[in-house]
């Protein structure tokens, strides 16, 4: 009998990879059919939960591992890391290890490294990289009389204005809980702003501005992830390249990464797919798989020896070089509960309805009533 | 004969005035007005037809964003949002597009079950003051027993907060009276249905400002002004003036949806405004009835020349009959009944044109004949004048020989006694003679001649003057009879000797001649005339009026009035046997007598009438006195001179 996968990935930059990788397995194991549905990343957080709670989950997800956090209400199947076949543990740090923990226990197997934000650049408009926000600044008003946007930056999203929080030397979670009213994320909630109004980034921008008028060459530098790599390769050649992310008074800004992990809702692997659902990873773990993934994303690969190989391409090199900027997001309700309340506070402020601080306590208000909500959720279950 | 006084033409557009244009003009200013009335009529209840239009618009609108409500209400996403922040993106992303479909909603917040506003858009409603809201057991799980609840706050802080977060660029400046509230509780539930497994996660609540709401109507109310909207108990005024008082007003209501909440609206608009659809609809129908009455007034001008044309042609060809032209012209008209008479008219005018050329010939035929007549005429008329001259003449003749007559009559009197004396005279001396010679004479026989002598003599002497007086007399009469001058004469005498020139006839008739009235006068006028008058007058009465008669008395009298102006007026009258009266017109005319037989030339009172109506430039009339006989009356113009004694 026939055996068919349903795979969901929140990534589009893998869905022909993956695609293309389900049909290699198809071959290979002609009783086991694969699909792949790509959703956007929150769709695909909700559509699982709603599809646990329906009992129709997809076997497997692919999302940032931070999500794991979500393990509960996605009825998440923990994984032994000593299974040998899903190849937890030969290529990970102990950060990374512990990103796929929730509670100490794994609910993610590796895809692949470091879901992040780079900071990429025209090589034809940009010709030494600005390494801070100060020359950046300097930089605008040239990139302005070209006519040309000098930084895009997805304005309205809490997870690139995150980002701007670490050059303020700011922490999301203190003592386990959301730590938002700080003055880190005020001063980032002004630094940002001040942006906007400097013209060096815009505050209308979307995710197109990041992307699309990025590679059409309306963009000199675009903070967006390592998902746009492939896009972004495919437009731009050896004209893109990826600098570090820029540093303000001599901070460096962090990127706040996560793994592309493979989860398995509703305890699927120990479901009646458990056996297709464990060799259709084992297979993504394999080299040859890898090796596509790496060839089509252009993502730092779990294991480096393929970098290593002929097919090596620079786009991974440099972001092995920033690695240094990453810091892994945890799998933790305190981290993730600050998300919501961020991006209504960020919100806030931007419409100048509130102050920094105000906007930074709101922030924290909303985070706490998220955290207190998912722990209780957390302790019903 | 009488003149014409219309023409076909003024006919022919009065007609078309008063039976096509007049009526038009008429029918159209009538079913204008009425039009204009029905329209008036209609755009009232249009008006209020708009205006409860407006207001189920405005219900419907509520309808729809209830409606909407309930639905994003029931999306997965939005009530486990309730419970997971997890779901607030997608929550966040459903209340965006709820309020950006429903203009008039200011924001629409999910509050959870422990009443924190979780997701809100627009994002300024997350920093709302629920309390409001919980204070009205809005945010009840059971307050919605259809899926959604809608009711009213009266709160103006709340509202005014709810206005400063989602209408930062509104300008009004009234207070916020009050907000309606749409408000869907959240649910997670195993299956659609309800039930003791569904678990309440919170409540979507929709917020309507009272001014928005106010504004929807607005909105929808196109042409018409809005003046107030009730809401419940609360009062919004929309129009800040005073309301025109020429508008028309219009009120309409509807009930919010799931309530019991009326909302009233009170329409106005100017009726300028109103009507200037319909004034706007007659002035167009006025000006295509004018552009028609145009048209219509070009086209019958068209008509009346088109068919006076033919007429006026026919007129003129007739004209050019009429001038004698009868020559053909062939000409054909485009009416047949036209073309008819014009065929008729030119046959009329060849038996015209054939019928004169006979006539000329007859005429010319005639005419000679005519002539010849007229020079036969003329000869007897020569004649007849020569023979009226001959006669006039003879009369004269006869008259002259009447007043020689007269005259030998006169002076044979005085004659016979000269005659008589002279022989007497010549007795004597042949006496004295004898008696001489015998001279036989006596001193006795001397004294005797000498006085039978000289008494002869004073005979002589005294009846020889009187002839040579009489001759002298005559003479004058017959010199003025044939002469034709002016002078001075003394009327009485004149006339006693005019008498006297015919006492022989007078005498032998018996007839005594009277004068009466104011006949001694001396005045210059045609003695000539007059004596013919006079002496015509006396023998016509002699020969016509007295005789046959066996009248014992016989008297003419001449009366003789002469007035202020000078006018002479002569009455002359006798008592003969008169004129019948039929006759009396026909007594001046040349020739009429009655007595032709015998001798009478009919010319006597003929020659008296012209005599006295040219030559003494008078007025002659006859007619029959009371008692009997013929009066004749000439009246004539004198130079009076001196009144003389009597």
């Amino acid at each position: 009998m026939a055996e068919s996968l349903t795979i969901w990935s929140a990534s589009e930059q893998l869905e022909d990879v993956l695609t293309e990788l389900a049909a290699t397995f198809s071959t290979q194991n002609p009783h086991q059919h694969v699909t792949i549905v790509t959703l956007p990343n929150e769709e695909l957080k909700t559509s699982i939960v709603k599809t646990v709670m329906a009992g129709n989950a997809p076997d497997i997800a692919i999302f940032s591992s931070d999500n794991l956090v979500y393990a509960n209400v996605m009825k998440l199947s923990a994984i032994d890391p000593e299974t040998a076949s899903l190849r937890i543990a030969p290529f990970l740090t102990e950060q990374e290890m512990a990103a796929l923990q929730v509670d100490s226990i794994f609910y993610g197997i590796p895809l692949q490294r470091y879901s992040r934000l780079l900071m990429l650049y025209n090589k034809r408009l940009v010709q030494t990289p600005a390494c801070s926000w100060e020359a950046l600044i300097a930089q605008a008003a040239h990139f302005r009389e070209n006519r040309l946007l000098p930084v895009g930056v997805l304005y309205a999203e809490p997870y690139w204005f995150a980002h701007f929080v670490s050059v303020f030397d700011g922490k999301f979670v203190q003592n386990g809980k959301p730590a938002l009213d700080s003055p880190a994320v005020a001063q980032a909630l002004d630094f940002f702003r001040s942006l906007a109004t400097k013209g060096v980034i815009d505050d209308q921008c979307g995710y197109d501005c990041v992307s699309v008028d990025f590679f059409n060459g309306k963009v000199a530098y675009a903070l967006n992830g390592v998902w746009s790599l492939r896009k972004a390769h495919k437009a731009l050649g050896d004209d893109l390249g990826i600098a570090p992310l820029p540093s303000y008074r001599g901070n460096q800004m962090t990127a706040l990464s996560s793994l592309v992990a493979l989860s398995f809702p509703n305890n699927s692997l120990t479901g009646e797919n458990g056996p297709a659902i464990h060799q259709f990873v084992e297979f993504l773990q394999t080299e040859e798989a890898q090796r596509a993934l790496l060839r089509e994303t252009h993502s730092w690969p779990l294991d480096d020896k393929i970098i290593e190989s002929p097919s090596m391409v620079p786009l991974v090199h440099a972001q092995r070089q920033l690695s240094s900027e990453i810091v892994l997001m945890p799998a933790s309700r305190a981290f993730v509960s600050i998300w919501s309340g961020m991006r209504r506070g960020l919100k806030l402020h931007q419409r100048q309805r509130l102050s920094a601080q105000a906007s930074a306590d709101f922030m924290q208000k909303q985070a706490l009533i998220d955290f207190h909500k998912m722990s209780q959720s957390e302790r019903s279950n | 004969m009488r003149r014409p006084r219309f023409s076909l033409k003024v006919i022919l557009i009065t007609q078309y005035v008063l039976c096509a244009l007049l009526p038009l003009v008429v029918i159209s200013a009538v079913l204008i007005s009425s039009f204009r009335n029905i329209q008036i009529d209609e755009q009232i209840e249009k008006q209020q037809a708009i205006a409860d239009s407006v207001m189920q618009g405005a219900r419907f609108a509520l309808e729809r964003a209830e409606l909407s409500l309930v639905q994003t209400s029931r999306d997965t996403n939005v009530a486990l949002a309730g419970q997971s922040a997890l779901f607030g993106y997608s929550a966040a992303n459903a209340l965006n597009e709820h309020v950006n479909s429903h203009h008039f909603v200011a924001a629409a917040v999910l509050i959870d079950n422990q009443g924190n506003i979780v997701e809100a858009y627009p994002e300024d409603a997350l920093l709302l003051d629920v309390y409001p809201l919980k204070q009205r057991e809005l945010l009840d799980p059971h307050s919605a027993a259809h899926g959604a609840n809608i009711d009213v706050i009266s709160h103006p802080q709340f509202a005014m907060q709810l206005r400063r977060f989602t209408r930062p660029h509104s300008v009004n400046t009234e207070d916020e009276t009050g907000i309606l509230v749409i408000s869907a509780p959240l649910y997670v539930s195993e299956t659609e249905v309800l039930d003791s497994r569904s678990s309440h996660t919170g409540t979507l609540v929709s917020l309507v400002l009272f001014s928005d709401l106010a504004k929807l109507i607005y909105q929808r109310s196109g042409n018409l002004l809005l003046d107030s909207i009730s809401i419940g108990s609360s009062a919004i005024d929309v129009y800040q003036d005073i309301m025109p008082q020429d508008s028309i007003r219009t009120t309409a209501s509807m009930l919010v949806p799931l309530s019991d909440i009326a909302v009233e609206a009170r329409f106005y608009r100017t009726e300028d405004d109103a009507l200037s659809a319909v004034d706007g609809l007659t002035l167009e129908y006025t000006v295509y009835t004018s552009a028609a009455m145009l048209v219509f007034i070009l086209l019958g001008w068209l008509f009346v020349r088109l068919e006076l044309k033919p007429i006026e042609q026919l007129n003129a060809i007739v004209a050019q009959f009429g001038s004698g032209d009868f020559s053909a012209h062939n000409k054909r008209f485009r009416f047949v009944e036209i073309d008819r008479v014009a065929v008729l008219l030119e046959h009329m005018a060849s038996n015209i044109k054939e019928f004169q050329q006979n006539l000329e010939r007859k005429v010319q035929l005639r005419t000679e004949e005519l002539e010849n007549a007229v020079i036969d005429v003329k000869k007897v008329n020569r004649e007849l004048i020569r023979t009226q001259n001959q006669l006039v003449e003879s009369e004269k003749m006869s008259q002259i020989g009447v007043l020689v007559a007269g005259v030998a009559h006169e002076v044979n009197t005085p004659i016979g006694v000269c005659v008589t004396a002279t022989s007497i005279l010549e007795e004597r001396l042949a006496a004295l003679k004898k008696a001489y010679a015998n001279n036989n004479i006596s001193r006795k026989d001397l004294d005797d001649f000498i006085e039978n002598a000289s008494n002869c003599v004073d005979i002589l002497t005294k009846n020889t003057e009187r002839a040579a007086e009489l001759i002298q007399s005559f003479k004058a009469v017959s010199v003025d009879q044939s002469s034709d001058r002016k002078r001075e004469i003394q009327l009485h005498d004149y006339l006693e000797l005019i008498v006297r020139s015919l006492q022989k006839d007078i005498e032998r008739h018996q007839i005594s001649v009277n004068f009466s009235g104011n006949t001694h006068q001396r005045i210059e006028t045609y003695p000539g005339a007059l004596s013919q008058i006079i002496s015509n007058l006396i023998l016509n009465s002699i020969k016509h009026g007295f005789s046959g008669t066996d009248i014992k008395h016989r008297a003419i009298s001449i009366d003789v009035t002469l007035s202020q102006s000078e006018e002479l007026s002569i009455v002359f009258s006798d008592n003969g046997k008169g004129v019948k009266p039929e006759n009396l017109p026909k007594l001046f005319e040349p020739f009429y007598t009655t007595s032709r037989q015998s001798g009478g030339s009919g010319l006597g009172l003929s020659i008296v009438y012209n005599l006295a109506t040219q030559r003494l430039g008078g007025k002659i009339r006859c007619f029959n006195p009371q008692d009997s006989g013929l009066s004749i009356a000439i009246t004539f113009p004198v130079r009076h001179l001196e009144q003389l004694a009597s």
